[in-house]
């Protein structure tokens, strides 16, 4: 008997095995990272927009600790005024790739027919074209600027969320348990929200953790080009991109520290997706 | 696809005295799905017709593939019939379904399917799939709901305490007899059973038959149920409905039907049960086109 499994709030409750100690490791350093965007006036030294021309290009000292860029701005406090642009602009797009991709999943997954086929070709369309393109057409119609960035990737993004939640829905949509929430009189909508949803969520909660590091790659790659993040404003793909300059003089400071920061932070919740998505296949069903 | 039934067109019956569900000549095909729709359209169900009066048990037995399935999940609204009628009261269920018409007919006919493993939402506590079917189909306060939840899993003879168990923590038997609980709540004239014992070791079996025939006389409720386990259909049923590829063969009172079967088919479903000194025997009729009555 297996009785007195004590009960725990549902959305606790996931369907996989336990939460390892990668896990655990990813997961506090992007909540660290978070802790950086949110508290970042309270952390740099110094204003990250104001520079200080008598003192350009300046090696790491007390005063500023990975020294200054072209303009005489604090490097240090620009990394972590960097950090905002970094996670806000994935953050929208997670959110809105991840609900307009999850809706058409489950749309297609629920009517099949014709619903589906029209939301698959859709899907062929916008994958079809390269993410990076599709954005920068996107972002040159509209202008430059975070948002419109973010939302372009966003675009780029709903197919890949909207094909494996739609490979889900389906799964659980066939499954007896939706059969008799129907015959008790049930509507679609209460049962694919009530019911259908919870069960596709960890699958959409590992897409969107790894989604979260391919949008910032995409996001960085947008500012380098200069059309996302625009200026005075610290971005750390602009940074990449603004460090250039300073490389051939000998002053490769900006573009390292700001490559270093966007790969540790991609690298950490890329694999945190994984691990996550791999927790999800390996649990028992 | 309009219906001008009013709303609670199910709820109140046309005909109190008229069997709960009444099944005539009800008829499916199955188009095979390709392309150039080639391939032959297969005849699950032929011609079927029945009667369920009220606080009867009426099964349903066959071999795999013999409809019997297909039967259920017609006149749960499930599977769209091909032609032939099914009335609920004397009033007739409406050709497609909508979730109106679904709400209505769940309050005189539940079913309880085949697989206790997968007919519970994996992610919600039991208790909580029946507090949901409750409101759906009464207006309950949060108290009530949940006492009257409490009062159909005394009613299956399952602990309260279970009330926040998830599926997957019962055992076969508990989550069967969730699910009969969750097809009592709201409080049907009839419940489908389709294969609702088969995948239970017979101690269970044996406990929910019991459970079944004490609800009936409690509720006189009436029960369809669908089996191929002769030995259920003897100790359960008032009448037996024998099918074979899609059409009856055998219609009657139980102990009739199964101690002097006329037609061979029933004899061969019933010389095939396991019994102290029994020989396997090879079949008497094959599956090709010969038809039962010259086999």
């Amino acid at each position: 008997m297996s009785a007195l499994v004590p009960a725990r709030p549902r959305l606790l409750r996931r369907s996989g095995g336990g939460t390892t100690t990668a896990i655990r490791c990813f997961g506090a350093f992007a909540v660290l990272l978070v802790l950086l965007a949110v508290c970042a006036p309270l952390i740099a030294p110094q204003d990250p927009n104001v520079g200080d021309v008598l003192s350009v290009l300046q090696p790491p000292s007390s005063q500023h600790w990975l020294g200054t860029d072209a303009s005489g701005r604090d490097l240090f406090s620009r990394l972590v005024f960097g950090s905002r642009t970094a996670l806000l602009g994935p953050l929208v797009v997670v959110l809105v790739a991840t609900s307009v991709g999850t809706t058409l999943g489950v749309l297609a997954a629920w009517n099949r027919g014709w619903v589906d086929s029209l939301i698959g070709r859709l899907f062929d369309l916008v994958f079809s074209f390269p993410s990076m393109l599709l954005a920068l057409l996107f972002v040159t119609v509209m202008s430059p600027g975070l948002f419109s960035a973010a939302l372009a990737v966003s675009i780029a993004f709903v197919p890949a969320v909207g094909r494996l939640v739609r490979a889900t829905a389906l799964r659980e949509v066939n499954e007896p348990y939706v059969q008799a929430l129907r015959t008790q009189g049930f509507g679609p909508v209460a049962v694919c929200l009530r019911h259908v949803l919870p069960n596709v969520w960890p699958v959409i909660v590992a897409q969107v953790t790894m989604s979260f590091g391919y949008a910032m790659v995409e996001l960085a790659g947008i500012s380098f080009l200069g059309l996302g993040v625009q200026d005075p404003t610290a971005d750390w793909g602009k940074m990449i991109n603004t460090g250039q300059g300073s490389i051939v003089r000998g002053f490769p400071q900006e573009s390292l520290y700001a490559g270093i920061a966007l790969v540790l932070a991609v690298v950490c919740f890329i694999s945190l997706g994984d691990l996550l998505s791999e927790r999800r296949d390996g649990g028992p069903r | 696809m309009i219906s001008q039934e009013p709303q609670e067109s199910f709820a109140v019956p046309r005909d109190a005295t008229a069997p709960v569900v009444r099944v005539r000549d009800l008829r499916k095909t199955f188009q095979p799905r390709s392309l150039l729709k080639i391939g032959q359209p297969v005849l699950a169900v032929d011609g079927v017709s029945l009667a369920l009066p009220a606080g009867s048990t009426l099964a349903v037995v066959g071999e795999s593939g013999s409809g019997k399935t297909t039967l259920a999940r017609m006149i749960m609204g499930v599977e769209t019939p091909t032609s032939g009628s099914i009335e609920f009261f004397g009033r007739a269920q409406p050709r497609r379904m909508r979730t109106r018409d679904r709400r209505a007919h769940a309050r005189v006919i539940q079913m309880v399917f085949q697989n206790p493993y997968r007919s519970l939402d994996p992610r919600q506590s039991v208790g909580a799939a029946i507090d949901e079917v409750l409101r759906l189909h009464f207006d309950l306060g949060r108290q009530d709901s949940r006492a009257r939840t409490a009062e159909l899993f005394d009613l299956v003879r399952l602990s309260p305490t279970r009330l926040d168990a998830l599926p997957r923590e019962l055992s076969g038997g508990q989550r069967q007899r969730v699910c009969i609980a969750r097809a009592l709540a709201t409080n049907p004239r009839a419940i489908i059973l389709d294969e609702a014992v088969a995948a239970l070791d017979v101690l269970v079996q044996a406990q929910v038959l019991n459970l079944l025939a004490d609800v009936q006389e409690q509720t006189d409720v009436s029960y369809l149920f669908v089996t191929h386990d002769l030995a259920v259909v003897r100790q359960i049923a008032d009448d037996v409905l024998v099918m074979w590829s899609g059409r009856v063969v055998e219609h009657g009172c139980a102990e009739e039907v199964l101690d002097h079967p006329e037609h061979p088919y029933t004899r061969l479903l019933r010389d095939s049960v396991p019994r102290p000194g029994w020989k396997p025997a090879r079949r008497l009729m094959d599956d090709g086109p010969a038809s039962p009555e010259h086999a």
